[in-house]
């Protein structure tokens, strides 16, 4: 999980991948996170997560 | 009753029978003995010394035969036993050996004197001559030829007879005085002979051959005599006095003393004459008998033709003088060679052809050789070196003249090798132990032992090195074979250094533990020099892997100095660095002067080879767009789809793969 910054952004757009905006329970639908992951994404402290490789 | 009958023809008076005068008889005119003698009995009658007489006669005290000769001013006695004294045993005639069969030999007839001389403590001797004859000798090689390759035969007194006498060794020492020598007979296949040589001792001539065996030396410089550099000019001479033997050459000075001559002074003022042979003559510039002031290194004869010495090049002159000399004057000697170094005319002292003319050989001294540079001259002391003369003249190989070989006795020559355990020697001391420590001047090349186990080491093929902390060596030390420390059951390698104060040593290296030296950093401290691990070849760029630590300087800006460097060998046989790491931090791969923290030159690959993926190669040189990461540090290929959700105002993305 990458926080989004504005060089990110840029990036995500020079790389012309797809971006496919969800909400949590999307997310827990699609199946694409287990039930442990979406726990820990509702209980993460968000504000520490970083992008640390340009 | 004596009768004194005249014979009237002759008017001569003539005693027919033994005349007995009791007192002197004085004869005026000469006395004629026919078919007779004079018979001395001993007399005690004291002659009259006063008068001017000579006399015969057999001492009543002695009962030998005296000689006196009596006049003013001196009266001379002389016992004819002490002239007997200066007889000695040999062959006056004849004595030939031939070969009379194949078995047989014989000593043709001759004559000969045995003289046993009867020499005492207590008196004077009484030689007894005893004269011996004898017709052709023949005799068997029979009693010799089974145990021995020769015959040594003489002459020899049994009884009143000459007999011939034979034995297997050279007759020696005492031998010579109651046997005449006079040859040899060869039966080497010990049943035979083989040949026949006649070479007797003569009892005649003794003055001539000893004169002969002098000559055969040439003469003789006794001491003294020593070459110097004058004041004069840079390359003047001089000589001091010494003592010498040449014959007859101090007869003027003392008829006494006619061969010993002793000068207080040689040469004082300069003064050359140059010699050389030109091989079918000999050249003598005495520049019209003023002779040179100073000697000429400048040239050589060159198979006789005087020639420039090349540049920088060596040639030995030899210097002559003759004692007690008419024209105080050197006789040097061109050179007859050139040599490339001081050491190597040393090494031709021995070995240079040398032919001393006629003038020289037979009445000068040999006062020794100047070892010359091109350009010597005295104010330059590493332009010349003397090496004084022995007694004799050197060994000259190949070359006529000068007389017999010899070497220098200490202190004329060179030594290469002294023991020196009490007083000194002189010149010059290469290599000296003088009990406790062996000192070397100049290089040392070889083996260097310690005592042997047995008493020559050489008959037996092990010994025992026990030289231990015995040899210091203040240069420098290389070998060219194996170079071993601590090389016994008993003790192991150990390198020292030394350290302050002075004679105490710390170790720096031990076997079975390693560099053990903690002074002053490290254990392996080169205090800025490279430390060069590379396996192979260094001279021909053969190397294999290796690390290289740098150390051009501690202020060196970038690259070399303070740097690690890792190389090895290309495919193409190349030694190429692939690694760095720079003094101020930076890691550079495939370059040797990165400029960040990591810094490649190529590709590089990251594999997750447990999933699988991502396997390809990403990134490029000078690009990290194509890298993603997160702070938990993995590292992501591109995904097919981003999603992207909001957390708490917040977009955050995952990649997604299809």
């Amino acid at each position: 999980m990458i926080k989004s910054t504005p060089e990110f952004e840029a990036r995500i757009k020079a790389s012309k991948v797809p971006v496919l905006e969800i909400t949590l329970e999307q997310l827990l639908q699609s199946k694409l996170a287990t039930e442990e992951e979406i726990w820990y994404l509702r209980n993460k402290d968000v504000s520490t997560t970083d992008l640390v490789s340009t | 009753m004596t009768r004194l009958i005249s014979n009237i023809n002759d008017n001569r008076a003539r005693y027919v029978a033994p005349v007995e005068i009791s007192s002197s008889l004085t004869v005026t005119g000469s006395i004629t003995l026919t078919d007779s003698f004079l018979k001395f009995k001993p007399t005690n009658v004291n002659i009259n010394t006063n008068e001017s007489a000579s006399y015969i006669y057999v001492s009543g005290s002695t009962q030998d035969l005296y000689f006196s000769q009596n006049g003013s001013g001196f009266n001379n006695v002389t016992r004819l036993r002490w002239l007997e004294g200066n007889l000695y045993t040999g062959l006056l005639h004849g004595g030939l050996i031939t070969s009379q069969s194949s078995t047989m030999y014989q000593i043709s007839s001759g004559s000969g004197i045995i003289v046993k001389l009867n020499a005492t403590i207590a008196n004077d001797p009484y030689p007894i001559t005893q004269y011996l004859e004898w017709n052709n000798l023949s005799a068997s090689i029979a009693s010799l030829s089974a145990s021995s390759d020769w015959s040594f035969v003489a002459i020899t007194a049994s009884g009143a007879t000459a007999v011939l006498t034979s034995k297997g060794t050279p007759y020696e020492n005492g031998e010579y005085n109651t046997n005449i020598p006079i040859g040899i007979v060869l039966h080497q296949n010990r049943s035979t002979i083989n040949g026949v040589q006649t070479f007797p001792g003569v009892a005649y001539g003794w003055k001539q051959r000893s004169f002969d065996f002098i000559r055969a030396f040439g003469p003789l410089k006794i001491a003294g005599y020593n070459l110097a550099p004058s004041a004069s000019s840079t390359g003047s001479l001089v000589l001091s006095g010494g003592t010498a033997f040449v014959d007859g050459r101090n007869y003027t000075i003392d008829p006494n003393n006619p061969n010993y001559i002793v000068e207080a002074n040689g040469i004082t003022t300069s003064k050359i004459f140059r010699y050389h042979s030109t091989g079918s003559t000999w050249v003598y510039n005495t520049n019209n008998g003023a002779g040179f002031g100073a000697i000429d290194p400048t040239r050589y004869s060159n198979n006789g033709v005087l020639t420039s010495v090349p540049t920088n090049d060596w040639t030995i002159q030899r210097v002559f003088y003759f004692p007690n000399s008419a024209t105080k004057a050197f006789f040097i000697y061109y050179g007859n060679a050139t040599y490339s170094t001081k050491e190597n005319a040393i090494a031709g002292l021995l070995t240079e052809t040398f032919n001393e003319a006629p003038n020289t050989a037979a009445n000068s001294i040999f006062i020794g050789y100047m070892l010359l540079r091109y350009n010597a001259n005295f104010t330059t002391a590493a332009s010349y070196e003397f090496r004084s003369a022995g007694l004799f003249r050197s060994v000259g190989q190949g070359g006529t003249g000068g007389g017999g070989g010899g070497t220098t006795t200490p202190g004329g020559s060179p030594t290469q090798i002294q023991y020196n355990n009490v007083g000194t020697f002189g010149g010059v001391q290469t290599l000296v132990y003088d009990g406790t420590t062996l000192h070397a001047t100049g290089s040392f090349s070889g083996s260097l032992v310690g005592t042997a186990t047995s008493a020559s080491f050489a008959s037996t093929a092990s010994y025992v090195n026990t030289l231990q902390q015995n040899v210091q060596i203040t240069g420098s030390l290389s070998t060219q074979g194996t170079f071993s420390i601590g090389r016994s059951t008993t003790s192991q390698a150990v390198i020292q250094r030394a350290q302050t104060p002075a004679g105490s040593y710390s170790t720096i290296f031990a076997a079975g533990t390693g560099i053990v030296d903690t002074f002053p950093y490290t254990q392996l401290d080169t205090h800025g020099a490279t430390i060069d691990m590379r396996a192979g070849d260094p001279t021909s760029d053969q190397y294999g892997g290796g690390i290289i630590f740098t150390a051009n300087g501690h202020t060196s800006a970038l690259g070399e100095g303070n740097a690690i460097v890792f190389k090895n060998r290309s495919s193409s046989n190349t030694y190429l660095e692939r690694m760095r790491i720079t003094y101020d931090g930076n890691v550079g791969i495939n370059i040797s002067a990165p400029s960040a923290k990591l810094h490649v030159d190529g590709t590089i690959r990251i594999d997750n080879q447990a999933s699988g993926t991502p396997t390809a190669a990403v990134g490029s040189a000078g690009t990290v767009n194509k890298y993603w990461g997160t702070a938990d540090g993995d590292f992501l290929s591109t995904p097919n789809v981003w999603l992207k959700i909001n957390l708490g105002g917040t977009d955050y993305y995952f990649p997604a793969y299809t």
